[in-house]
């Protein structure tokens, strides 16, 4: 095994998270311990309101974790400031959404070239970095049209092209399919395991199909806010 | 957007063309913001320039007279019997003022007559002294002379020798002029000489005669005005009392009072910054209340985009690149409401100005006053829902109720 193999991308131990309600604490993840490595692929399964989404916003640092130690591509990332954070997620994360998150008033072209801005790229090169994303997904013949014009099925693969142009670690796709027909599901899917494993990325699904879940290395279940393993095999 | 590029950083070219984009999508609600900014900036930029050329036309009022000319108004006690103009001539003559240039003024009406064409005309008894007092100048001929004031002679105003030479034989230097029964001999013709506020003479209006001259048609005649000028060495500020209470003492039958150019000056200036803090506190209302309509609409701009700022965060906004995004749209917004009312401020400026025949000048603070101020209300205003976009924690941005 390479030492690449060795790096954690995300280490949990002990995570907990609470959200207050009428002024009581209500645990939602509790003691969470959790590892992924460069290239793994993860989804993370459980009844609705069981903390796969809560989980996998504390694993995109998007929010903080109230207990525990998260190390992310090594680095405790607890007591770090929001801007840290972004500065973590821009470099490193892309997410994928259910509801494709597309940005309605700017092109298809744009829309994917956007986590590069916030990089800082030129405009030119990140214009030609989209195109180039947009050409692997199959949507650069539609680089200048507008997001209400693309099916659903175009648009995830736009927001996949999105979460992708930065050559990011790991990839955060909370439910990728839910809003498509089983066809365009199953290809959306195949894109997005074929890209994760040319750029050897990490990818973590939240799901509520097993069918999709199958087809990842590790799965998760997320129960009453405690996350159990339930399949574990070797990329 | 080509030329723009040469000339501003690509990332500023793309978070401007995003505004402005953001800003189109809002539609109504936009225009409805903008209305409010352009009636504001414009009511701003309107209410400077007016006032601007307000000032330039009492700086033009009191341009041919001078602000060393003062104006005397002699009226009667009540219960006194009335002078007459032989005690009054007797009582300048025994005016002790001789630091000062004085010329009096008994005016009537009257029906002049030159051929067959007749005039109504203000008959002016005065001395030779009017013409260096009120700066007079000819246009043809000359004003009248010491040694006129037991003679027939009579200096025309530049609207009576045009009125009396209409359709007929111009009326000339030498030739006779019909006063009631009497005729006077033209001496002269006075240059046209716009109104002046401070004057009580009309001088294209008018005829000018010696005051026994006057006396012979118009016995019931009486000096009612003085018009002094104080010469540049006399300045001291005890001139206008010394006079008052001299003037005092030699028309006892009458009661004095002195109009300044000071005073008058003071009085429009009062008056015009009366109704310029009016209009400016007009202006300053309804430039707040676009202000308050930028918020408004930044703030629905927000929470329509909630999910856009979850997004932005998630790929790696930071607080200040969200809080940045609204707050340049809030700028955008406001400077082309600003421009657009400072084009709609002067255009009314104009409009204010020739309706008033005054002439129109543009006041040199009047536009950058007029954008920066309206460029401030716009970032005081579009900065808190900006704020509260950046404060969003991307969890709460991003989901979806």
């Amino acid at each position: 095994m390479g030492v690449l193999a060795d790096v954690k991308i995300i280490s949990m131990k002990g995570v907990g998270k609470c959200y207050s309600h009428n002024g009581a604490l209500i645990p939602v993840i509790r003691n969470v311990d959790f590892e992924l490595g460069v290239g793994d692929t993860c989804a993370i399964i459980g009844p609705s309101g069981s903390g796969k989404s809560t989980l996998l916003n504390l694993i995109g640092l998007l929010d903080f974790a109230d207990e525990g130690e998260y190390q992310f591509m090594g680095q405790p990332v607890c007591a770090m400031h929001s801007d840290e954070l972004a500065a973590l997620r821009k470099m490193h994360i892309g997410f994928v959404f259910q509801n494709f998150n597309l940005i309605p008033r700017l092109s298809v072209i744009k829309n994917v070239a956007l986590p590069l801005r916030y990089r800082g790229i030129d405009r030119n090169q990140s214009m030609a970095q989209a195109l180039q994303m947009l050409q692997r997904v199959g949507m650069a013949q539609r680089a200048h049209s507008m997001p209400a014009d693309l099916s659903g099925g175009q648009k995830q693969r736009v927001a996949i092209a999105r979460a992708l142009v930065g050559q990011p670690s790991l990839i955060l796709a909370d439910e990728p399919t839910g809003s498509l027909d089983g066809q365009t599901a199953s290809a959306i899917l195949e894109l997005l395991l074929s890209i994760q494993q040319e750029q050897r990325v990490t990818l973590v699904v939240v799901t509520h199909d097993h069918q999709v879940a199958q087809l990842m290395h590790r799965q998760v279940m997320v129960h009453g806010g405690r996350v159990e393993e339930v399949r574990k095999c070797e990329p | 957007m080509r030329a723009l590029s040469t000339l501003l950083p690509s990332a500023l070219i793309q978070t401007l063309t995003e505004a402005v984009d953001s800003l189109r999508t809002l539609g109504k609600r936009s225009a409805l913001a903008l209305l409010g900014i352009v009636i504001g900036s414009a009511s701003i930029i309107a209410v400077i320039n007016i006032g601007h050329n307000a000032r330039h036309d009492v700086a033009l009022i009191f341009q041919d007279m001078g602000v060393d000319s003062l104006s005397v108004l002699l009226a009667d006690k009540p219960g006194t019997q009335e002078s007459r103009l032989s005690f009054d001539i007797e009582a300048l003559n025994k005016l002790d003022l001789a630091d000062l240039l004085i010329a009096p003024a008994a005016i009537v009406s009257l029906e002049a007559g030159f051929n067959r064409k007749t005039a109504d005309v203000r008959l002016v008894g005065t001395l030779p002294s009017l013409f260096g007092v009120m700066k007079l100048s000819m246009s043809d001929g000359r004003f009248l002379h010491t040694f006129d004031q037991s003679e027939n002679a009579v200096v025309l105003g530049h609207k009576v020798a045009v009125s009396l030479s209409q359709g007929g034989t111009r009326i000339r230097v030498g030739d006779w002029l019909r006063l009631k029964n009497y005729l006077f001999k033209v001496v002269g013709v006075l240059q046209p000489r716009p109104e002046s506020m401070l004057s009580p003479i009309f001088v294209d209006d008018s005829v000018f005669v010696p005051l026994q001259g006057l006396a012979r048609v118009a016995a019931e005649a009486r000096i009612n005005d003085l018009i002094v000028r104080i010469p540049p060495h006399n300045k001291s500020a005890s001139v206008v009392p010394t006079m008052q209470d001299r003037l005092t003492r030699a028309f006892m039958s009458r009661t004095i009072e002195v109009i300044t150019p000071q005073q008058m000056i003071e009085g429009m200036n009062r008056q015009s910054r009366t109704f310029h803090y009016l209009l400016m506190a007009l202006g300053g209302i309804t430039l707040v209340g676009g202000g308050v309509a930028v918020m408004n609409i930044m703030y629905m701009n927000v929470y329509e985009r909630r999910i856009e700022i979850g997004l932005r965060m998630a790929i790696g906004a930071r607080r200040h690149d969200i809080r940045n995004l609204f707050l340049i749209e809030a700028v955008v917004l406001s400077t082309t409401g600003a421009v657009l009312g400072a084009g709609l401020g002067m255009v009314l400026a104009y409009v204010y100005a020739r309706v008033s025949g005054w002439a129109f000048d543009i006041a040199a603070n009047a536009i950058p006053l007029g954008v920066i101020s309206t460029v401030a209300v716009g970032v005081f205003f579009g900065l808190k829902p900006a704020i509260a976009a950046s404060r969003l924690p991307p969890v709460e941005a991003l989901r979806d109720y």
